[in-house]
């Protein structure tokens, strides 16, 4: 199995930058109104329609043209105002992370009592601000957040439009180990580690198979042998995209991981339940899913 | 300080990591041991259990991390100086 991603940018500098002077200068619904372009101009872009494709189809099988493109749009449209919501939030900071009671009291628990946490997400709804402006623990504990930039991605991070330091420490998963060590080392020490669960890295053997929307994909299961070999909790998060503005979390799920040893067969249960917990999360928010490649190639 | 070998660590490394057919005995004490052994992801989780399980070892930090996996020499090191049983 090699990733069949890339994580680069699909828009051009030229067009980046013009947003985000159009967001500076104040003109919010006049960059949302561009938004609306943007996304139509994206589904003809041969390249887009076939990515997207990918997901579509399995989402909303037996769909004529139009209903296939409408779908596209959609798409397209939400991660537009995502990703602007996300640039206004860098530079303005507009957007409100909504948390409930319950959810923030919930993580707060599985942190303190177990020292540590393991927050599961994936590349659906505002993953990118969620994480810039995570709220949810309340501590001076570090976080860290498991991630790779492509140096094609011309996206910038929160801290990195606002010129601050990031409120979060970053691992880079392309590292010699895949940064485990430096997982592991941050979860000993009692900190938080927010990862995706959805993309596997490199030329790896590191994943198990399960169903999503109707067939096979293949999803990393390393976080599990972590989780177990430590005995920290994992909680499976997701931050959907409510409103202009306005981004919630949502726990999915949280679990302990039975220590199975090596063999990645004793850790399907638990990927079978983040493959669960993201359909779940499609059905609510089927335009907040934002993996387009191919997931379900063998 | 309780001294460990190469050949201990080696040991221990063969009985813990799917080596795939590479022979031990032949990988020098300061080749670089993820490339000399063919490791990936799924065996710095085991190092780094190793580590705890046979010799009450945590690693704390990434740079700690680094240097110590860096060779079997560094390794047996980390090991003889920090190994609390």
């Amino acid at each position: 199995m090699v990733q069949g991603w890339t994580g680069k940018s699909r828009s051009k500098n030229f067009f980046h930058n013009l947003m985000i002077l159009i967001i500076k200068f104040g003109a919010l619904k006049f960059a949302y109104f561009i938004g609306r372009f943007v996304a139509f101009f994206y589904c003809l872009l041969p390249s887009v329609r076939k990515n997207a494709s990918y997901y579509l189809e399995k989402k909303f099988p037996n769909c004529n043209h139009i209903k296939k493109f409408l779908h596209l749009y959609k798409l397209n449209l939400t991660f537009g105002k995502i990703l602007i919501d996300r640039a206004i939030f860098g530079i303005k900071s507009k957007v409100n992370i909504i948390s409930s009671r319950a959810d923030i009291n919930l993580c707060k628990s599985l942190y303190q009592k177990n020292n540590g946490l393991i927050i599961l997400s994936a590349h659906c709804g505002c993953w990118q601000s969620a994480m810039s402006a995570f709220n949810l623990i309340d501590d001076e504990k570090e976080k860290y957040v498991v991630y790779h930039q492509n140096k094609e991605d011309i996206d910038k991070h929160v801290h990195q439009l606002q010129k601050k330091e990031s409120p979060v420490k970053f691992i880079e998963p392309n590292a010699f180990d895949g940064g485990i060590i430096e997982i592991m080392a941050a979860l000993q020490r009692g900190s938080l580690v927010c990862m995706m669960g959805d993309r596997v890295f490199g030329a790896s053997n590191n994943f198990v198979e399960v169903n999503f929307l109707g067939a096979k994909i293949a999803l990393p299961f390393s976080i599990y042998r972590i989780a177990a070999t430590l005995n920290k909790p994992i909680a499976i998060i997701f931050f959907p995209y409510k409103k202009t503005g306005a981004v919630d979390t949502m726990i999915a799920d949280y679990f302990f991981v039975k220590d199975g040893g090596k063999a990645a067969q004793n850790y399907v249960e638990y990927a079978d339940r983040f493959s669960k917990a993201l359909e779940n999360f499609v059905k609510v928010y089927p335009y907040q899913f934002y993996n387009y490649f191919n997931l379900w190639r063998k | 300080m309780q001294q460990t070998s190469v050949e201990d660590i080696k040991k221990v490394l063969s009985q813990n990591l799917d080596l795939q057919g590479i022979d031990l005995s032949s990988v020098e004490a300061n080749a670089p041991l993820f490339e000399s052994l063919g490791l990936d992801s799924l065996d710095a989780i085991e190092l780094v259990i190793i580590l705890r399980k046979n010799y009450d070892i945590v690693i704390e930090n990434m740079e700690t991390g680094k240097e110590v996996f860096s060779s079997l020499e560094s390794l047996r090191r980390y090991v003889s100086e920090n190994r609390k049983k």
